[in-house]
């Protein structure tokens, strides 16, 4: 997994690539605290460039999600392609949290 | 032949693992030489720092006669020597398996680029110039002695956990229906089951199920924990428990999704999770009933209508993710000569194309090409499995299940 963060007016985009898998554990819990620091409004995970997503990476979106929650604040995923956008609709995510096409 | 100088003391060193010391001081150090003034001195050297575990030879054919009654931890060991030189004695050991791994360490008046160079290509690890310095030969020796030790400690601990996860995979495959079993839904139920699984190389979070419920339902289900590993697999033990204990709402499968995603729920770490399609089969209404929670698309072909398999739906949220989620039951036709295809991930996850998965559209068509092929029908599961390997090779780092349900409508029960 890469991964860029941009701030603009408090609102937190986290743009991923390549691939979310279980090797990103640690990785991805960094990026979390960004999104526990309260110090933004939403909170935007765009997967525009990921490629695939395996069942530890589903895991951590929906983490990432229940973190905002929490957190009081606006969540977004963004533009998934392919497999994890097929993963996503499968798992009924966009039911729980807001999926932009 | 060179002399050998014994240094005055060193200051103390510092304070050492005494468990692990004791094993280092253990250690059995085969000296080589030919001359006895050296292998004396380089004994007593050894036992100023409390080596007592030490034997001698005189020569490369002596050490193998030493070395057969008990192998030694480290060989201290001369080059030049009548009979069997040291050369001659390292290459011998380093193509026996048993002594391969034995650190040996030369020393010797010998110190050309070309000597050296030669010494390593036999097979020691290390070399001493002479004179014999004392302490440069106590610290080699312990460095080797240590690393051997941390080595032959890993390879122990590697060879216990591959062994462990071997039973583990051994019991995975166990919990699978049983050729009789099968042979038994055949005859009772008139149903046709072919059931593969293939454990990964590491464990997987894979496991499937039968129950016979009474005489005209069968229940059966297939589920997958996320992750890899051990604690994936044990999981798929407790899976078993767990519906075991459900056994009264087996005819209800969104029920028994909605219990177990709520049990899930409050069991799982925190993002685990599991897929998982249950379902249940009427033979007297020729009907299914499943819920799912996010497997991969189930193939169906209904005998009466359509002589094609189609994906049917098996969106639904993982067990485990939300707590007090719904699972939507769905009721489908399943009459005489109906087929079900159950799989998990790994058959559609691997590449077709260069770079292309070969997807759930992908199974559907080659599943619909094998079953209109003119084979005999039990060849056609292991066509299936076939084409999936010759994609995946060695390579597989996912559990394989796949389980195939057949209403032929035929009971040889009374």
């Amino acid at each position: 997994m890469k991964d860029s963060v941009t701030t603009t007016d408090g609102r937190l985009t986290i743009a991923l690539s390549e691939k979310l898998t279980f090797e990103d554990h640690n990785n991805f819990r960094e990026l979390l605290k960004l999104v526990n620091s309260n110090e933004h409004r939403s909170c935007t995970i765009d997967l525009k460039d990921l490629e695939t997503i395996d069942s530890a990476g589903l895991g951590m979106l929906m983490i990432a999600f229940e973190t905002a929650e929490k957190a009081g604040m606006q969540f977004q995923l963004a533009k998934p392609q392919g497999q994890v956008e097929k993963l996503l609709e499968i798992s009924e995510f966009d039911k729980v949290m807001s999926i932009a096409h | 032949m060179s002399n050998v100088t014994l240094e005055a003391e060193k200051p103390d060193a510092p304070e050492q693992n005494p468990r692990h010391d004791i094993k280092i001081r253990n250690a059995r150090i085969l000296v080589v030489d030919d001359s006895d003034l050296i292998r004396e001195l380089i004994g007593a050297c050894l036992m100023t720092d409390g080596y007592y575990n030490i034997c001698y030879a005189e020569n490369g054919r002596d050490a193998l006669e030493v070395i057969e009654l008990e192998t030694p931890d480290l060989i201290i060991l001369d080059l030049e020597m009548p009979v069997m030189d040291g050369f001659e004695l390292c290459k011998e050991l380093r193509s026996r398996q048993e002594t391969a791994s034995i650190p040996i360490l030369i020393q010797s008046g010998r110190d050309t680029a070309a000597d050296i160079t030669r010494a390593f290509d036999y097979g020691a690890s290390d070399m001493v110039v002479k004179p014999i310095k004392k302490f440069e030969i106590l610290a080699r020796t312990k460095v080797h002695l240590e690393h051997r030790f941390f080595v032959e400690k890993l390879t122990d601990f590697h060879d216990r956990v591959a062994s462990e996860l071997e039973q583990a995979r051994k019991l995975q495959l166990d919990i699978c229906p049983s050729e009789e079993e099968l042979a038994s839904f055949r005859n009772l139920y008139g149903l046709d089951i072919g059931w593969h699984y293939e454990p990964s190389s590491e464990l997987g979070g894979d496991i499937g199920g039968l129950y016979p419920i009474d005489e005209t339902h069968v229940a059966f289900f297939i589920a997958d924990f996320s992750g890899h590993g051990v604690a994936a697999a044990l999981n798929t033990f407790r899976m078993q428990i767990w519906l075991s204990s459900l056994s009264k709402d087996y005819k209800e499968p969104d029920k028994i999704l909605q219990k177990l995603n709520n049990f899930l729920n409050k069991n799982l770490k925190r993002g685990s999770y599991a897929t998982m399609l249950f379902g249940c089969i009427d033979l007297a209404a020729g009907s299914l009933s499943y819920a799912a929670a996010g497997t991969q698309p189930p193939l169906i072909q209904n005998g009466d209508s359509d002589p094609q398999f189609v994906l049917c739906s098996s969106k639904g949220m993982p067990l485990g993710l939300r707590p007090n989620w719904e699972y939507e039951l769905k009721t489908i036709p399943f009459t005489v000569d109906s087929k079900l295809i159950l799989y998990s991930d790994a058959l559609v996850e691997v590449e077709h194309l260069l770079g292309e998965f070969l997807g759930d559209e992908g199974l559907k068509d080659e599943v619909n090409e094998i079953w209109q092929q003119d084979i005999a029908p039990e060849e056609r599961l292991p066509e299936l499995i076939r084409r999936f390997h010759m994609r995946a090779g060695a390579t597989a780092d996912d559990d394989l299940t796949i389980i195939y349900i057949e209403n032929t409508g035929n009971t040889d029960g009374p």
